[in-house]
């Protein structure tokens, strides 16, 4: 039996130089990164606005009404909100004007509000300039400019909002009513509607017909009626003119009142460098979070979508004490130039004392998007030439305030950086393991979960215990827009003995946007999470004793 | 010291190492009609005379089987002919992997004869003695090797593992008549007295990760039946802590009781031909509730914690301690209610022809055996030449069929001068290749027997 025994295989000789483990693979878990959003505490100053969106808001008294000017233009519009707005409750921060030629206008909210009581002026006469703008607000993405008027007649200005009504003495408005005007999608939709005029006294409203003026180059303009009245009908077309009355048939009217609105949709816009420089030292360079850059551009593609309603509304009472008509006509000019006439209303003769409300909205946003810095709205009440003493103003005042909002887009020059670092990512066991033997690879895994928009180039750094990188070159790794996927960092065969002092790990992220990113909504709950880190090893574990 | 951590545990390995090949059965022998000690394998063989036997030397056979544990599975020659362990890099890994079942098996026994006596009587013939039994059973599913050699993320679900060990007294009457010329039946009853059992079984482990660390879950239990063993510990306890914490109290005894039947026959239908059949360890050990301690857990441990400590000596020998010491502390138990548990024996089948030639001076035998193991039947057919030169001595050489595949050799010697002594010796597969430390490189099988007795002229 003993022959048999093979003296080449001596057990006790057995020797294991190398161990080798896990030849398929293994993969050890390293622990998630913090979860990446928007500071909560620099939201203060960058709030969401219905749609979660970020914008930054600011309100502002911003028109100063002036008694001899009935003239809204944009480049007031814009001069009064920049010069003013404040972000935040500390940080003022002013916007020069010229960052914003080119017929801009900031996106975001608006109310615009300035009030101003007017005496009575017993000497008003009919077709004197109504005084008074009594509201603009925007408000959800919409810009409503609210003008009331009330009161004592002035004298009429070219190229400003004029309510020329006859008054032969005091007129005194009981009731108000509103009509709105909406242009939309190139249509435009208005309603006017008249109270009686009290003591069986009537106005009449004549709308006559104008020449279609239509700048904006946009055909057909098609303009419709919410409220049919009698009267010549109302053409589409710019160059609208409102003119009310002033057929006052009866003299002892106690008040008119007047409203427009503007409604503007939501526009983007673009913020230069430098303006956008300005933002960010006014919030700070942690104000904007880890998107900040000073590079960052909010900009718009190559027009905006501002919100661009107007709506106007007027309330006025007469009392007519003779048949007559009245018209109101509004005219927007941009730049000077007729962009729109519209014959509101042509009521006809009546004879009545009811107060009378209406409200009109416009859509302005082509007229914007034309890029029509100066936008003049005209709005004129006429009386029939015949009827005199019919209208009475008792009282008038206006007032215009502005909260805006400006949503946060990206532009496409964004570049902004990211560093999360990982604690003890790499624990001892964890490095004898895959890191004892240089026979292969080592693969740092995780899983990349965004929703903002950026493009992300993750690099890695590995880093000792005194948080100095051991040296190994790893390549980065890109992410591109919303993209959630599996990275790879790979530490090199020839760097994995470099590992042995690896504790921690920096992630940095630098975050850029592109063509294809520009425009994109930030939202308050954007965010980035790099979870499921895991270092992981192909071809099996050696272990040298 | 460097540690390093693993994932699995190379567990039958441990068990190669450590295990003593030994033979419960001498197939070779089982022809040798000299041979006093054939009454084992059969009740209804008996020699002319009476016996004796020694005290202790009576019989004590030593057996090992698998189904996939061999050395050459485990160690590997490198091209300059130094041996290594499946670990080395060297080691083609699906080369190793393809070597196992999918459950993979080994079983272990021991039985010593301690006091035996045969003598003839009227038409029959009487035995009697005591027997100590031992058995031990591994299954590691192929999965634990996996876990190791090709990692957490490659393996198949480890269920099943299981390690066991049985020990038992047996005391033993058995009887023997011809019914006819030609024909002789046997039978032997057996009181069994439970010694001790212990079953350690993994029904679950797998790996798993949490954003942080692996995980085990591993659903473990454990059951032990000695008499006066107790275990006092509370709560979920590190293997190794509840192991401490077993005590003896009330003395020592039986923590079992069984009976066993075997039943055999030989028959010689030609004057050059002899066939026999038995079945033995018909039976059952009923293992009493007041003897167990049984534990159970089903929890998720720290899967890194599980290392090994690779210190200056790399010998293969601390390398496996080590992972089993880090496999163990991966197991926890906690005490559960005692309870009962009747276990059967492994029935075993012995069916045998030879062909007598030259006046019975040589024979050729066929002799299949089935055993049921604990986890799965021991087959095999040996083939046998058996040589009876003298009246005081026999000799056969074998060869295993099915386990052995022709390639091993099996001897047996019974050496019985009148009146002075029987011995019996021999095994079944020992004259295969062996390492230098007499472990079959390449068997599935391994025994050795040897007995002595006392010729009584009754």
């Amino acid at each position: 039996m003993f022959s048999c025994i093979d003296q080449s295989w001596d057990l006790s000789k057995i020797k294991n130089d190398e161990i080798l483990l896990f030849t398929e693979g293994v993969s050890l878990p390293g622990g998630n990164f913090e979860t990446i959003r928007f500071d909560k505490q620099q939201l203060e100053k960058l709030l969401p606005d219905m749609k979660g969106n970020l914008v930054q808001r600011g309100n502002q008294m911003f028109i100063e009404y002036v008694t001899d000017t009935n003239r809204i233009s944009t480049d007031e519009m814009k001069a009064a909100i920049f010069d003013q707005i404040t972000f935040g409750k500390e940080t003022p921060l002013e916007y020069p004007i010229n960052e914003f030629e080119g017929g801009m206008i900031p996106a975001g909210t608006y109310k615009l509000t300035t009030k101003e009581v007017y005496a009575i002026d017993p000497e008003a006469t009919v077709g004197e300039s109504i005084k008074r703008l009594d509201l603009i607000t925007l408000i959800d993405g919409f810009l409503k400019i609210d003008i009331s008027q009330a009161g004592i007649m002035s004298q009429s200005a070219e190229d400003q909002l004029q309510f020329e009504i006859k008054v032969p003495s005091e007129i005194t408005i009981k009731e108000s009513q509103s009509s709105d005007y909406v242009f939309e999608n190139g249509v435009i939709r208005f309603s006017v509607a008249f109270s009686k005029l009290s003591d069986n006294k009537h106005a009449v409203i004549l709308i006559p017909v104008s020449q279609i003026d239509n700048p904006l180059n946009v055909q057909p303009f098609i303009v419709e009626s919410s409220l049919v009245s009698t009267g010549i009908p109302y053409n589409a077309g710019a160059n609208i003119t409102v003119v009310m009355g002033p057929q006052i048939l009866e003299e002892n009217m106690e008040r008119i009142e007047g409203k427009f609105s503007f409604q503007f949709d939501e526009i983007q816009m673009p913020i230069e460098k430098n303006l956008l420089e300005q933002l960010y030292d006014a919030f700070g360079d942690e104000a904007v979070i880890d998107f900040y850059q000073p590079q960052l551009l909010l900009k718009t593609n190559s027009s905006f979508t501002v919100a661009s309603n107007m709506d106007l509304s007027m309330h006025y009472q007469l009392r007519n004490e003779q048949e007559g008509s009245e018209s109101v006509n509004v005219a927007l000019k941009a730049s000077g130039k007729n962009i729109m006439t519209e014959t509101l209303y042509h009521l006809g003769t009546r004879v009545t004392n009811d107060p009378v409300n209406n409200n009109y909205t416009y859509d302005l946003t082509k007229v914007l998007k034309e890029g029509r810095r100066n936008l003049t709205i005209t709005a004129v009440v006429k009386l029939d030439e015949s009827v005199e003493r019919q209208v009475l103003y008792s009282h008038m005042e206006a007032e215009i305030s502005a909260v805006f909002e400006t949503p946060f887009v990206f532009g496409k020059d964004l570049k902004a950086d990211i560093n999360e670092q990982k604690e003890e990512v790499f624990d001892q066991k964890t490095i004898d393991l895959l890191f004892s033997a240089e026979n292969s690879e080592v693969y740092i895994d995780a899983l990349v979960t965004k929703d903002v928009p950026l493009n992300i180039k993750l690099d890695i750094d590995v880093l000792d215990e005194n948080n100095q990188p051991v040296g190994v070159q790893i390549a980065d790794v890109l992410l591109s827009d919303t993209d959630s996927q599996q990275i790879e960092f790979i530490v090199s065969k020839e760097d994995a003995p470099k590992m042995i002092r690896a504790r921690n790990l920096l992630l940095k992220g630098n975050v850029f946007t592109d063509e294809s990113l520009a425009g994109k909504v930030i939202t308050v709950d954007n965010f980035v999470d790099i979870k499921n880190l895991k270092i992981r090893k192909k071809g099996g574990v050696i272990i040298k004793p | 010291m460097k540690k390093i951590y693993i994932g699995c545990m190379i567990f039958g390995a441990l068990i190669l190492q450590r295990t003593e090949v030994c033979a419960q059965m001498l197939k070779t022998a089982y022809f040798l009609d000299n041979s006093v000690q054939r009454q084992n394998y059969n009740p209804a063989f008996h020699t002319d005379k009476g016996f004796v036997s020694v005290p202790v030397l009576g019989g004590i056979g030593a057996q090992v089987e698998t189904n996939s544990f061999l050395v050459d599975h485990f160690i590997y020659k490198r091209p300059d002919g130094s041996l290594t362990t499946f670990l080395d890099p060297s080691v083609n890994v699906n080369s190793f992997i393809g070597k196992l079942k999918d459950n993979n098996r080994l079983s272990q026994s021991l039985d010593m004869n301690i006091f035996g006596i045969g003598f003839a009587k009227e038409s029959g013939y009487w035995t009697g003695g005591i027997n100590l039994r031992q058995n031990a059973n591994v299954a590691i599913p192929k999965g634990a090797f996996e876990l190791a050699k090709l990692g957490p993320d490659s393996y198949s679900p480890i269920r099943k593992l299981e390690v066991n060990a049985n020990a038992f007294l047996e005391i033993y009457a058995g009887y023997s008549r011809k019914l006819m010329d030609n024909l002789t039946v046997g039978g032997r009853l057996k009181y069994l007295g439970g010694l001790a059992r212990s079953r350690m079984k993994i029904t679950q482990f797998d790996v798993f990760s949490n954003e942080d660390k692996l995980y085990a879950k591993v659903n473990t239990s454990l059951e032990t039946y000695v008499k006066g063993l107790h275990n006092n510990s509370t709560g979920l306890q590190e293997i190794d802590k509840y192991f401490d914490n077993y005590e003896m109290k009330g003395g020592y005894g039986l923590a079992g009781n069984g009976l066993g039947l075997d039943l055999g026959a030989e028959y010689r239908p030609l004057s050059w031909l002899k066939v026999s059949a038995s079945i033995q360890d018909i039976g059952f050990i009923s293992w009493s509730k007041s003897s167990s301690v049984r534990a159970a857990s089903d929890g998720i441990v720290d899967f890194v914690g599980f290392d090994i400590d690779v210190n200056d000596d790399s010998s293969v020998d601390n390398q496996l301690d080590d992972l089993g010491d880090r496999f163990k502390q991966m197991i926890k138990y906690e005490n559960i209610a005692k309870k009962a548990h009747a276990k059967s024996l492994y029935m075993k089948m012995n069916i045998g022809a030879e062909a007598l030639f030259l006046d019975e001076l040589l024979g050729v035998g066929l002799l299949y055996t089935n055993q049921m193991s604990e986890y799965f039947p021991l087959n095999d057919l040996t083939l046998s030449v058996n040589c009876r030169p003298l009246d005081w001595l026999q000799g056969a050489l074998s060869t295993s069929v099915i386990n052995g595949h022709f390639g091993s050799v099996g001897f047996a010697l019974n050496i019985a001068p009148e009146k002075a002594v029987n011995i019996t010796l021999g095994g079944d597969f020992i004259f295969k290749k062996l390492t230098k430390q007499f472990y079959p490189i390449h068997s599935y099988g391994y025994n050795l027997f040897a007995g002595i007795a006392i010729p009584l002229n009754i």
